[in-house]
């Protein structure tokens, strides 16, 4: 990771010690089809600006919040957004449990995407969440992405899918049973079997370039 | 009357046509998008129409579009980038680790398969067996015009290793006429 954003990952830890109830890091999958594709994956280290449960109790040792909300901007002044149907917390500190995850966050400049788990476990201490049950991604530039389950460190910037995975961006479709991204969504391994197609409607314009002289 | 000699002149078929759908298939796929670098590697199989491509690796060169930065894009769904479409293009596609190419009558084998899309030339290299029928023709080169189809095999200009001479067994067809197209 980058000097500067280790620096700037210290700075949001001390910053994040004032958040006492929540803190939740927000991860962002999306990709892009694969070759030739732009690969962003965003993740927002900067604390959240706002947190907000609608309520809160004890429960057998846990705290149990409704509809947690957190809203901030990502570490390039980006909007985000995360809400769930619960948060549960133990008491004694230790990850967050998280139930109908929805985060919408921005992949580029000009696409946002919508993020939707099943649930997932964010745990704090060694910056990870992990992302279970089904997970599926639409960005508004086209892309929709499938996952089985998604191991997430944040602190690296690193991802680690669970397939059946599956990508269509525009008229490409990607199928793998496993994806690793990397180096903040630049570097991705799919494995386990690849298929990849391509419809004629993406070639019009590839094909134009020779029309065959049959 | 041709006899069957167009072997290694003309490898019809192999042009990217846009009407057919591109099917790829490999064990492992990296795409490394700081350099625009897509490796599909693993018992690599690629199928367009009756045109078959396979090989142990496959690596894909392309270029970012850069009207990509925001400017106005000429494909309406600025998708973002894809093989082949979308916003970037492929520059070129190196396969390497025994080439297999299949057209609809004829297959070359070689060690190296180089697809330059600017220049629309397929260029294979090392051992290259290229066989229609029972015709088979051997070369150190074979250049394919992927407009045209036209090919040309060569033995004499592409290096030491091989005495150099174009070994070319036709077999004169039992059904006389086996042209090939």
């Amino acid at each position: 990771m980058s000097a500067a954003r280790q620096a700037e990952f210290k700075r949001a830890a001390r910053h994040a010690r004032i958040v006492r109830f929540l803190k939740v890091a927000l991860p962002a999958l999306a990709f892009l089809i694969v070759i030739g594709g732009a690969v962003t994956i965003w993740i927002a280290r900067s604390a959240p600006d706002n947190v907000s449960v609608s309520s809160a109790a004890f429960d057998e040792g846990n705290v149990v919040m409704e509809d947690p909300r957190m809203s901030g901007v990502d570490s390039k002044n980006r909007p985000y957004q995360l809400i769930a149907r619960r948060a549960i917390q133990s008491v004694d500190g230790g990850g967050i449990t998280l139930d109908a995850i929805q985060a919408k966050v921005s992949v580029s400049d000009d696409a946002t995407a919508n993020i939707r788990a099943a649930s997932g476990y964010y745990d704090a201490t060694i910056g990870s969440l992990e992302l279970t049950k089904g997970i599926s991604v639409k960005t508004t530039n086209g892309v929709s992405i499938q996952l089985s389950g998604a191991d997430i460190d944040l602190t690296k910037g690193t991802m680690e899918g669970q397939g059946p995975v599956i990508i269509k961006s525009g008229s490409q479709t990607i199928q793998s049973q496993t994806l690793k991204v990397s180096d903040s969504g630049k570097l991705l391994s799919f494995g386990g079997r690849v298929k990849m197609s391509i419809e004629p409607a993406s070639l019009k314009n590839e094909a134009s370039a020779f029309q065959s002289k049959e | 009357q041709q006899n069957g000699t167009d072997l290694g002149r003309n490898f019809s078929g192999l042009q990217l046509r846009g009407d057919k759908p591109i099917a790829i298939e490999s064990n492992q796929l990296d795409v490394d998008d700081r350099n625009n670098v897509a490796t599909f590697s693993g018992n690599v199989s690629v199928k367009q129409g009756d045109v078959q491509l396979r090989s142990g690796k496959l690596i894909v060169y392309y270029k970012r579009d850069a009207k990509k930065a925001g400017g106005p894009q000429t494909s309406p769904a600025s998708t973002p980038g894809a093989l082949p479409g979308g916003s970037s293009q492929i520059d070129r596609l190196e396969a390497t680790e025994k080439v297999y190419v299949k057209s609809s009558n004829q297959v070359a084998t070689a060690d190296k398969a180089q697809f330059d899309m600017a220049k629309k030339l397929v260029t294979l290299t090392g051992n290259v067996v290229l066989t229609q029928g029972d015709n088979v023709a051997e070369g150190c080169r074979l250049t394919i015009q992927m407009n045209t189809g036209v090919a040309r095999l060569e033995s004499q200009s592409c290096g030491k290793a091989s005495n150099g001479r174009v070994r070319l067994m036709l077999t004169p067809g039992q059904n006389g006429s086996s042209s090939g197209n």
